[in-house]
């Protein structure tokens, strides 16, 4: 039977962990701490690149990060390790580390978690919640969870259909901030049109838009493509006409292309297949580097905003709505 | 008024260039290849550049559109070196590009150039904005403003904006004289004098330390600081440069514009709002509030230095008078220091003391606020710097190479007895938001094509800051100095420690 797994103790741990890092390197090295950041990992095949993910993410978002590793099964399971992750900076002679602390938890057991966890959560700083199991969010055992953090991100790309949209609206904005990477996906989608309406000359045709038409790839609708939708709507209203359809594109993409349609005005935004977007706007085409975004790349985007996405709140309800049509 | 972009997302998008063209004189110079054109790509890579875009380079020297661009692409592969060069983005941006050869003291050149953008405005729907850019030999930059304006280029259907790059005249009556040209053609809003200094993280991050903290301020004034030093050591010399340089000198190259404008952002008031107007407003009443030196006082108040040879490591580095273009005689200033004092409520009294030189041991730029020491220390002088006054506190603002601040206090050390010692607390602009960071030419020109003058130097600052070293300039074309004075590979001259001293102070060792 292992030791029952005490706050005290890893603290105690980390501190220990703190003084051999410091004892093995002459210059000392440079602990760096920006927020908590809880990430909860499923029994999914990948689940040890969030290793590197943090690894990534430390340069730019130093944290604390508290790993939950829940495997299937009720039997009570609970043990918990601590390490470091470190990098010297280019040029540098002493090492930035960040803690990390791997929680591995039964399902049975994940209710017991956030007692450990809360002794564990570094002071006057945010607390950001990453669930990278899309079916494991929306279980019972989760939701204890999300009273320790400001902030819930979820991936709703891989989940095999739209009910992480109707899980994350149905969760109250006034006691989380949440966030949907597939939301992340889309910003820069989102530019390339807002770039063609930074032209006052097309920005006049914004308001007689008539259709504007979503090509995914793939077999099913995405979400990525409820959430385009939903934020034309918010944008526009519901006077222009929506059309989602199946097109073809890189797979890679879970957008195809967007066309827009209106009085003496044509443009259209395209995925090609070498990782770039063309804009064809007026006889002009204007191609952009669309290049391929890592899980890092789109936490990145979340972390960086630390206060209301006030934009994506109401996407993210419409989207729910037009889902549930 | 134009309207918004329902489109916009100021919470995750990046700040955009709108339609435009940018007229880019003196485009076959270094300062194009090095520094515009790879900002440029940069953006365009960062997917900032809109559909409606182009450049039009001008020079002397006669290119195709086809010969331009080949040029262009081999300056991206020499200087950037942080973004992936993409053959298909290459291949687009590069359509953007166009060049024309002429003469900018011909009329005729601003005629064609006139035809060039209403054709691009045709075809790339760039709306009639356009920016001017003067990359020339500042001699030009008069020819260039007269032939936009003989040409009619300064109006037109969109907006019509110039950069200018410093230096800005050659002292208070050429700054005074160029900014009167300038108006002749440009309204003063539309004018952006480019201080690549005011683009960089961290002179922007002073603004953001100190006016986005509240424990920082209180202590910002005479009663808490001691004295300010403002240091920008090069290690290199003038580098093939010398004939350039040699007109120019630390105090005009450096001081007069880069670290005047470092220094106002550190002592200037809070701005009640973050808008270019009220911000530049705050920089120019510190400008206007240095006190102007006497004559007399100049030898006290300023040193000048100029390197001459040394051996440095195994080689051996020529002196100033021998570098190439250089006159043997030369009485150029390579090293500048002075002191300045601001008299106002907030700073009367405390010296900023600022030094620029070329040869100098490294390449750093930062500054180093002192404050005053602990009025009496409780502790024993064990000689390691506990006795009161010897260890004061030290906020050190890194501008580069490496960007970031440093807060020096005293602690005490690990075991028996009460010993204390300094320590640092570090903040490392690099290491603590690890993404990279723009160039400052990025931030500057999307500021210029946005219309965001915040980082731009205004007419008045630029007078400002030329009177405030004018009676320098004055001593000096009088009163010849015993050139060299400090052996390449070191601080500077003895006398700049010497201005120091008599204050009881000292030139920290960056």
């Amino acid at each position: 039977m292992t030791a029952p797994v005490q706050p005290e103790r890893i603290l105690k741990d980390l501190a220990g962990l703190w003084v051999d890092l410091g004892k093995q390197e002459e210059n000392g090295v440079l602990r760096a701490c920006a927020l908590t950041f809880i990430v909860v990992v499923g029994d999914q095949p990948d689940a040890s690149g969030v290793g590197e993910t943090i690894a990534a993410l430390m340069h730019e978002h130093p944290s604390r990060a508290i790993v939950v590793r829940v495997h299937t099964g009720e039997e009570p399971e609970l043990d918990a390790r601590v390490l470091a992750q470190c990098w010297m900076p280019f040029g540098r002679n002493q090492q930035i580390c960040c803690e990390q602390i791997e929680i591995t938890s039964s399902l049975g057991s994940l209710e017991d978690v956030p007692a450990v966890i809360r002794g564990l959560i570094v002071p006057d700083l945010p607390v950001v919640l990453y669930c990278r199991d899309i079916q494991l969010s929306q279980t019972r055992q989760f939701q204890c969870l999300l009273p320790l953090a400001g902030k819930l991100v979820i991936d709703s790309a891989f989940a095999s259909d739209l009910s992480p949209i109707r899980y994350l609206a149905s969760l109250p904005s006034t006691n989380y901030r949440k966030a949907d990477l597939t939301w992340s996906r889309l910003t820069r989608w989102r530019e390339s049109v807002a770039q063609i309406f930074d032209n006052p000359e097309y920005l006049r045709a914004v308001y007689s838009m008539e259709d504007i038409q979503i090509l995914y790839t793939g077999s099913e609708e995405p979400a990525a493509v409820y959430y385009f939708a939903a934020w034309f709507m918010h944008l526009l209203g519901a006077g222009v006409h929506l059309n989602i359809a199946r097109g073809a594109g890189p797979s890679f993409s879970s957008i195809a292309r967007v066309d827009f349609h209106g009085q003496n005005f044509e443009a259209t935004v395209e995925m090609m297949d070498d990782f770039s977007v063309e804009t064809r706007v007026d006889r002009v085409r204007q191609r952009v580097v669309f290049p391929e975004l890592k899980e890092h790349d789109l936490l990145r985007q979340e972390l960086s905003i630390v206060g209301r996405d006030a934009i994506f709140e109401d996407v993210l309800g419409l989207a729910e709505l037009m889902w549930g049509r | 008024m134009s309207e918004a972009n329902p489109f916009q997302d100021p919470l995750r998008f990046q700040r955009r260039v709108p339609p435009c063209t940018i007229v880019i004189f003196g485009a076959n110079g270094d300062l194009t290849k090095r520094k515009l054109i790879p900002a440029l790509y940069r953006l365009a890579y960062d997917r900032r550049i809109p559909p409606g875009f182009a450049v039009i380079g001008n020079s002397r020297t006669a290119m195709t559109d086809e010969e331009f661009r080949l040029k262009m692409r081999e300056a991206l592969n020499k200087f950037v070196d942080d973004t992936p060069i993409d053959e298909n983005l290459w291949a687009d941006f590069s359509k953007s590009l166009s060049y024309f050869a002429g003469d900018i003291h011909d009329p005729d050149c601003f005629t064609l150039l006139g035809r060039k953008l209403k054709e691009i405005e045709q075809n790339r729907h760039t709306e009639g904005n356009v920016l001017f850019y003067l990359s020339t030999q500042p001699s030009h930059y008069e020819a260039a403003i007269h032939g936009i304006g003989y040409a009619k280029l300064a109006q037109g259907p969109g907006w019509r904006r110039i950069v200018v790059e410093k230096p800005f005249g050659h002292d208070l009556k050429t700054a005074h004289s160029l900014n009167e040209k300038l108006h002749e053609v440009f309204a003063e809003s539309e004018v952006y004098r480019i201080d690549h200094y005011l683009g960089k993280e961290t002179v922007q991050n002073i603004l953001a330390f100190r006016f986005g903290n509240g424990i920082f301020e209180p202590l910002w004034n005479r009663r808490y600081i001691n004295h300010v030093q403002i240091t920008a050591a090069e290690s290199i010399g003038v580098e093939g440069r010398g004939a350039y340089y040699q007109e120019a000198g630390a105090l005009r190259d450096m001081i007069q514009n880069h670290l005047l404008q470092v220094m106002s952002t550190i002592a200037m008031e809070p701005p009640a709002v973050f808008e270019s107007d009220v911000v530049r407003d705050e920089r120019a009443k510190v400008l206007r509030s240095i006190r102007r030196m006497k004559s007399e006082e100049v030898p006290l108040f300023s040193v000048a230095g100029q390197y001459g040879p040394a051996q440095i490591g195994n080689g051996e580095v020529p002196g100033f008078r021998q570098e190439e273009g250089v006159d043997a005689d030369s009485q150029t200033d390579t090293y500048s220091a002075v002191t300045i004092f601001i008299d106002n409520w907030r700073w009367a009294d405390v010296p900023f003391y600022i030094r620029s030189g070329k040869r100098l041991p490294k390449r750093t730029t930062d500054i180093a606020i002192q404050f005053n020491a602990a009025p009496h220390s409780p502790f024993a002088d064990d000689g390691a710097g506990t006795a009161p006054g010897a260890r004061p506190n030290l906020l050190i603002i890194r501008i580069q190479p490496e960007e970031g601040t440093s807060l020096r206090f005293l602690s005490k050390q690990p075991g028996e007895g009460m010993h204390l010692r300094p320590v640092s607390m570090d903040f490392n602009y690099g290491t603590s938001f690890g993404a990279r960071s723009p160039s400052a030419y990025e931030t500057l020109l999307v500021d210029a094509m946005v219309g965001d003058a915040t980082l731009y130097t205004r007419q008045d600052m630029v007078e400002a800051s030329w009177a405030a070293v004018q009676p320098i300039l004055d001593y000096r074309s009088h009163h010849a100095a015993n050139f060299p004075n400090y052996p390449a590979g070191t601080w500077g001259p003895k006398a700049s420690d010497e201005m120091l001293a008599r204050r009881g102070h000292v030139w920290r060792v960056p």
